[in-house]
């Protein structure tokens, strides 16, 4: 039987690209806060410790990030306290309304005592934000995971992958903004940072693997569907070869030696790899995977607008992330709470 | 009261019962239903047209795709430009090479189910569903959230361009409230959409359903989501997901 669409309405994109930034920009946030929870353990001068100041800009620059970009993805963003004038615990959503401002006030609370050096109370916060960022990333994984009518969200798999890219992109956030931290890139721990680069690229390996033999086995319809895309559809295909060969020329980067990285090109590059290949993951995520019909033939095509609810929307999120870090790099050269040397204090 | 006149000892009783029923439901059933809603559960219903359960029923075999319930439901409810609560799909089929192609129309509207998916994922509770079976969206408590837009395995929904609100079709439940017919019911000039009662068997989509029990689907039963606008003459082919060549789309510019 061979069918042919006649006249089919086309189907909006409902979840913009500010959800895409959204998920970024909290996936970094979260998986950040895990990560400099823990190097807040590390004893002054060492890794840890000289590792924390990138962590601790990359999660103060990242959580007040996440919720612009999560208000704008509402239609109507000023009607935004409705979430918390009716209360909804059977939803996703209004869950994460209610972690996303506790996660984020501790994670400023958490920078603010970094600054202060104020180091036992450092820790507690750090161990509470830990336990709030680790809600975070099953909300957001979960809230997506659970939509039914699209079979290439509906798997466990999706927060797994939400988690360890975002944890990846985060690493490459730290690369990135070392440089301009006192001290710059030669005050970055790179051994530590590639360890841990290669450690969040096994875990995305990881879960692709699971993926593949949890479908090829039946027990996840999402996988099936997905390697349809791929048969059908040459721009799958190609986002697929792109997938890999991101994560080959990755795994390329990381492995060579850790002294590579102190070089300012090569690890703008791998900072850029590593944040982009998250970044694309998401946008397939959300936006080409809202372009597969729920139940009609093709593809539906998905034009950028270029104003807010497009591309000026993407630009403004990075923006506003160089604005704050900017704003920051300023505040902690002016007023260092801690120099090179004795890192962590 | 003539009925309790006639029996009195059993009316009052059942008064009496019936009282109690009430106000246990009243009171106890929303908290107990509240309490045990875990994560994605459904929620309790809200007050509709009392004892009734709406459906439709479209039979396939009468419709001619004229689009006239497009237009009368784009009158009615008044979307913008381009976005419909209802429309009616149309697809070319050729069983086998040789054989003359046929048109099949599709008429697609909410499916206003038994489990609603839209209506558990909405964070600010401005879906809901009624005890009459209608699922409704309060556009003046909904934020633009587009979840319920993900949800929904039919494209039912959509956000409406003017509200910056979900919007979906209400079966035009404020004609019904009236006593009328919902505008694409009412403008079918085949008669391929019938409206009804499913609770009451005496209904015209009961009787016709009752008559054609077998020749009845839904789209995308998979979905566990108990659709209540059913089907006569749709093809196996078109349950679950067209497998197909896409075709040309209208395109809403806004």
């Amino acid at each position: 039987m061979q069918i042919v669409e006649l006249l089919t309405p086309d189907y909006e994109a409902a979840w913009l690209p500010w959800a895409v930034q959204y998920f970024f920009f909290i996936g970094i946030a979260a998986t950040t806060a895990l990560t400099a929870a823990a190097l807040a353990f590390g004893k002054p001068g060492s890794l840890s410790a000289r590792l924390l100041p990138a962590a601790v800009v990359v999660l103060l620059v990242t959580a007040i990030a996440a919720p612009v970009s999560l208000l704008a993805d509402l239609h109507q963003p000023g009607r935004f306290w409705h979430f918390y004038a009716h209360f909804t615990p059977w939803s996703w959503m209004s869950i994460g309304a209610y972690l996303l401002p506790l996660f984020v006030m501790l994670a400023l609370g958490f920078c603010l005592l970094w600054w202060l050096r104020r180091e036992r109370l450092l820790r507690l916060t750090g161990l509470a934000m830990a336990l709030l960022a680790v809600s975070i990333l099953v909300y957001t994984g979960a809230e997506v995971m659970v939509v039914r009518a699209r079979p290439l969200w509906n798997t466990l798999l999706l927060p797994w992958n939400f988690a360890v890219t975002g944890w990846l992109a985060a690493l490459g956030a730290m690369l990135l903004v070392g440089r301009w931290l006192p001290g710059g890139l030669g005050a970055m721990p790179m051994e530590l940072l590639r360890r841990l680069g290669i450690s969040a690229l096994v875990l995305v390996v990881l879960g692709v693997l699971v993926w593949v033999a949890t479908g090829s086995l039946g027990l996840d319809p999402s996988f099936p569907a997905a390697l349809r895309l791929f048969e059908d559809f040459p721009v799958w295909r190609l986002s697929l070869l792109g997938a890999v060969l991101s994560g080959v020329l990755m795994l390329v980067m990381l492995a060579r030696p850790a002294a590579r990285l102190g070089g300012a090109g090569y690890s703008l590059l791998v900072a850029l790899v590593m944040l982009g290949s998250a970044w694309v993951f998401r946008w397939v995520v959300f936006m080409s995977v809202q372009g597969v019909p729920k139940y009609g033939a093709g593809l539906y095509l998905y034009s950028m607008p270029l104003g807010g609810d497009g591309l000026l929307g993407i630009l403004g999120m990075f923006g506003l992330c160089l604005a704050l870090l900017v704003a920051v790099v300023f505040v902690l050269e002016r007023f260092p709470s801690f120099n090179p040397a004795r890192a962590g204090h | 009261m003539s009925k309790s006149d006639e029996t009195p000892s059993t009316g009052r009783r059942g008064l009496l019962k019936d009282l109690l029923g009430l106000s246990a439901a009243a009171t106890l059933l929303p908290l107990a239903g509240a309490a045990q809603a875990g994560i994605g559960d459904q929620p309790p219903r809200r007050p509709g047209i009392e004892g009734k359960r709406y459906g439709m029923l479209v039979d396939l075999r009468k419709c001619i795709g004229c689009q006239a319930c497009t237009v009368s439901c784009s009158v009615e409810n008044l979307p913008p430009i381009g976005q419909f609560r209802t429309t009616v799909l149309q697809y070319e089929v050729t069983e086998t090479p040789d054989a003359p192609s046929a048109l099949i129309n599709l008429p697609r509207l909410c499916n206003h189910c038994d489990e609603p998916p839209c209506v558990p994922v909405c964070p600010v509770q401005a879906t809901f569903q009624r005890t009459d079976g209608i699922v409704l969206v309060d556009n003046e408590r909904c934020v633009g959230c587009g979840y319920c837009v993900q949800a929904c395995p039919y494209d039912a929904r959509f956000i409406n361009h003017e509200t910056q609100t979900a919007d979906k079709c209400t079966f035009c439940e404020h004609r019904l409230e009236a006593g009328l017919l919902p505008a694409c019911v009412e403008s079918c000039v085949g008669g391929a959409r019938v409206i009804g009662d499913l609770n009451d068997p005496q209904s015209e989509i009961s009787r016709r359903m009752d008559a054609h029990k077998d020749e009845i689907r839904v789209l995308k039963p998979g979905m566990n989501t108990d659709p209540h606008v059913y089907y006569i003459g749709l093809p196996e082919a078109f349950v679950n997901e067209v497998d197909g060549q896409a075709g040309i789309r209208l395109i809403a510019k806004h």
